[in-house]
């Protein structure tokens, strides 16, 4: 191969080599995005390892979450708690640790007092559980209690008592995660200061006080489907008649008004 | 004309699916179907990125190295462009498209490198086929990658939540136990399209 024919190819690339970093060059100078100061600090106190236990694709996008409040300081599963602390104090300066917010769960109903509607014998976590007619309870708003929100809990600060999961308030961080997890949807995240009415509006499902079934009886439509369905049967219905629900063995599963096809229950 | 044209992508998605029959891709293809919304975002980044740079390669084929006389130089000249294409897209989509940004996410560097995209653009010339006819086998061969990484998430996410999987083969054994699965179905398609043209007397 002569010199000639050798020098071509390499000028070539070398050209071509020359021409694509500086149309990047060129691109990364105009194409420049301003972005939050605050998210390379994030990405800086991040591991950086890529791994998506978070649930973000990267550490970047996780820093651009917890930079514009969509993600807690307990983002990083694998960092540990030093990483939680230099998040935190990075976010200092914003109102996001000020304001501290705590899990809650929605169900204060312990197996016992709910009822089994079968027996699971599945793999022991919520979600295998759930895709099994919705867990093992009655009551289809309660907890299943199996603890895949103690499994996710970075902070350990979820632990099962009497099949329910309890939340420690001093180690909870108020990352959500527990609440993303629940396949029920029936952890909250509610102000850390002991407001009842928080709590209250909590308990979408399950409000075990002050809770009286409704029975809107100019618009029943006297299907008895609620009767059909009830867990432990405290409707009565005669056709023709509309449903009066019995408050005294009620299980306030609220399958009733769930599946009222005129939504005449309250 | 229509036929053509359907058959082209036909064959590209099923009966040559890059995946299963061709092996291309095989990295993402394992790496990024444990979640279907992720597989989404890598698909779609795979969609986009095979398009734009098989059209690019190929008008660079045709009239550099081909004049020059290079054509063996075609692989490190197709990396280079590819490579640089890729930053300069996810740059300029950064800065005017957040939102398809924010969908592509990280799939689209992770993709500069794919073998997938380089082996569609080298199949492609060595096809011989016209620009357009290259768009349209990059394009469909990417919706035969979407195919097989969603059908992979899927089955993964099934398989998350299996509780009889023997020890040794949890994780990556059974990933790939499923992958042979898939990929034997899809030699079912097999010589579909070579049937249909002699149907049609070609």
């Amino acid at each position: 191969m002569s010199f000639m024919s050798l020098g071509a190819p390499v000028l070539f690339l070398t050209l071509l080599g020359l021409v694509a970093a500086g149309v990047l060059v060129f691109a990364a100078r105009y194409f420049h995005v301003v972005t939050d100061p605050k998210i390379e600090h994030i990405a800086a106190a991040l591991p950086g390892l890529n791994c998506g236990a978070c649930g973000y694709s990267s550490c970047q996008s996780a820093a651009e979450a917890v930079a514009g409040q969509k993600a807690g300081a307990a983002v990083c599963l694998v960092g540990g708690p030093e990483t939680v602390k230099a998040l935190e104090e990075i976010l200092q300066v914003s109102a996001v640790s000020a304001k501290k917010k705590i899990a809650f769960l929605c169900c204060s109903r312990t197996p016992l007092e709910a009822g089994r509607k079968m027996v699971y014998n599945g793999p022991g976590d919520c979600f295998s559980a759930m895709a099994l007619f919705g867990g093992e309870k009655r009551c289809e708003g309660g907890c299943i209690g199996l603890g895949s929100c103690v499994a996710v809990c970075p902070a350990g600060a979820i632990r099962m008592k009497n099949g329910l999961p309890v939340f420690d308030p001093d180690i909870c961080t108020g990352c959500g995660l527990c609440v993303k997890k629940c396949p029920k949807k029936i952890i909250a995240l509610i102000h850390d200061n002991q407001n009842d009415i928080d709590r209250k509006k909590c308990n979408e499902y399950c409000i075990r006080t002050d809770l009286s079934f409704v029975v809107d009886q100019e618009h029943c439509i006297k299907c008895g489907l609620c009767a059909k369905r009830c867990p432990v049967e405290v409707i009565s219905w005669e056709k023709g008649s509309s449903a009066f629900i019995n408050r005294d063995r009620c299980v306030e599963c609220l399958t009733c008004i769930r599946i009222c096809p005129s939504k005449v229950i309250s | 004309m229509i036929v053509e044209i359907l058959l082209a992508f036909f064959s590209a998605v099923f009966i040559n699916n890059v995946v299963f029959v061709r092996y291309l891709g095989i990295c993402p293809f394992c790496g990024v179907s444990k979640n279907v919304s992720s597989a989404t975002g890598m698909s779609l980044a795979v969609l986009f990125v095979m398009a734009v740079s098989s059209a690019v390669t190929w008008i660079l084929y045709h009239t550099v190295l081909i004049p020059l006389g290079i054509e063996w130089l075609q692989t490190i000249v197709f990396i280079l462009v590819i490579a640089t294409l890729v930053q300069l897209v996810e740059l300029f989509v950064r800065k005017f498209a957040v939102s398809l940004y924010q969908s592509l996410g990280i799939y689209l560097p992770l993709i500069t490198t794919n073998c997938a995209v380089l082996g569609i653009s080298i199949l492609a010339i060595r096809e011989e086929y016209g620009f357009l006819k290259t768009i349209l086998f990059a394009v469909s061969s990417a919706v035969g990658f979407m195919l097989a990484l969603l059908g992979m998430a899927g089955i993964r996410q099934r398989i998350a939540l299996t509780a009889g999987i023997p020890t040794p083969f949890r994780g990556v054994a059974i990933t790939l136990v499923a992958a042979g699965i898939m990929a034997i179905a899809f030699y079912g398609f097999a010589d579909i399209d070579s049937t249909i043209m002699s149907l049609r007397g070609h």
